[in-house]
């Protein structure tokens, strides 16, 4: 039986993996990730040594074709406007509509994409959300640190779709924190990671981890984003 | 420096009214500060700006410590006359926003659980459409965005907005620059 996509009580998606009660299990086959071509030692040992704080960049993780079947997915996805205190973008709902979204979920949350993530970042994971963004001309989200009390949510990622050359701006800065008595006192920039089509860049939550998407100065950025938990 | 006549009691009495009637938490008077004082403070605060940057609480250009007795006094005197109380400076920040700055919640310096009003006067040269001063109160849809506009003066019950943010400034403002002045003022007991 395949691992199969469900709507929490909060709207969001979540991966059920399904199993059969014979000891032969189905495994679904990831669409479109090819988990197994992971070299999960290497970057195993790139998350634990990467600063200012775990994370860890795996290129080249979709073909042109694919990608462009994911960008007829975001562009049938509906989005919404996002305008607050830290973010300027548009943003699909908590639950994916678009099949194609929705199987790419399926890969990230299936039970090889789960071990795979859990065995490259050492922690243990049993689910993932996401949505999808697209960022225009002045959009942003401006440095914030994912982690939440009680939300469980423990490795974030975005994989990005955008059309070569695109886009100026939008890229990912993680910075370095000072921290006294528990408030963080001092930021620095540390790391700015461009968000090359095909990329998926994986980094540790904590209170710590205070990232941003830079402005996009020009064009547009497209990805999918969210947390494994 | 201020507009003429804007201190004057037959023009605040029926502001006053308003705003103590009123459901919302702050007061835009629009062209407040005259346009040749905003020029001259431009001038005299530029040199003493220091820049701050903390990721997760904002980027600016700011004086902590300069004081311009006059005008202080008149705006004070103009706070007191609007809440109907006498009010005492705590705070003044004299603050400098360009591209790529910001102020965030965490960034907020001036939340006070004491009676009073925040004063801010916008010294800038140009509306730039962007840079507005947002305060939120504690329930949904309590949220108030004050865009930027040059000579404006404007007062916030914080005690009924204790949150406030301000925008960032996108590359579309080019080289403008947004300076403002903020008060804290609180009640005299």
């Amino acid at each position: 039986m395949a691992d199969r996509v469900e709507t929490d009580p909060a709207g969001r998606d979540r991966i059920r993996r399904m199993r059969t009660p014979s000891a032969n299990r189905m495994r679904r086959m990831a669409r479109w990730i090819d988990f197994a071509g992971w070299d999960v030692t290497a970057l195993a040992a790139a998350w634990r040594g990467a600063r200012p704080f775990p994370h860890v960049i795996v290129d080249q993780l979709l073909s042109d074709g694919q990608m462009d079947e994911l960008r007829v997915g975001m562009a049938a996805e509906p989005h919404w406007p996002d305008r607050g205190e830290l973010q300027d973008f548009m943003a699909s709902g908590p639950h994916l509509q678009c099949e194609i979204l929705r199987s790419l979920l399926c890969d990230l949350g299936g039970a090889e994409g789960l071990e795979c993530v859990a065995a490259l970042t050492g922690k243990g994971l049993r689910s993932v959300e996401m949505r999808s963004y697209v960022y225009l001309a002045g959009g942003r989200l401006l440095p914030h640190a994912d982690w939440r009390e009680g939300v469980g949510r423990q490795v974030a990622f975005a994989l990005y779709l955008s059309h070569p050359g695109a886009c100026r701006g939008g890229e990912l800065e993680l910075f370095e924190c000072t921290v006294e008595n528990g408030e963080i006192v001092a930021t620095a920039s540390a790391a700015i990671i461009e968000h090359l089509p095909g990329r998926l860049v994986l980094f540790d939550v904590s209170p710590t981890s205070l990232h941003q998407v830079r402005e996009v100065m020009e064009g547009y950025r497209l990805s999918v984003a969210g947390w494994f938990t | 420096m201020i507009t003429p006549g804007l201190e004057s009691e037959a023009a605040l009495a029926p502001l006053r009214a308003w705003w103590q009637g009123a459901n919302v938490p702050v007061l835009i008077l629009p062209d407040g500060l005259l346009p040749e004082a905003a020029t001259r403070l431009r001038a005299e605060i530029a040199p003493r700006l220091s820049r701050y940057e903390v990721a997760d609480r904002g980027r600016w250009w700011w004086d902590r410590h300069s004081a311009h007795a006059e005008l202080f006094e008149r705006l004070g005197a103009l706070g007191s006359l609007l809440i109907g109380s006498s009010l005492r400076l705590v705070a003044a920040r004299w603050l400098r926003f360009g591209h790529g700055d910001y102020a965030l919640l965490k960034g907020d310096d001036g939340r006070t659980s004491e009676p009073g009003v925040e004063l801010t006067v916008d010294f800038s040269e140009a509306a730039t459409g962007e840079a507005d001063v947002v305060y939120l109160g504690a329930g949904p849809g309590d949220l108030w965005a004050v865009p930027q506009q040059p000579g404006g003066i404007v007062l916030c019950d914080r005690q009924r907005a204790p949150y406030r943010y301000e925008r960032y400034l996108t590359h579309r403002v080019g080289e403008a620059e947004v300076h403002r002045l903020r008060l804290t003022l609180l009640s005299d007991r």
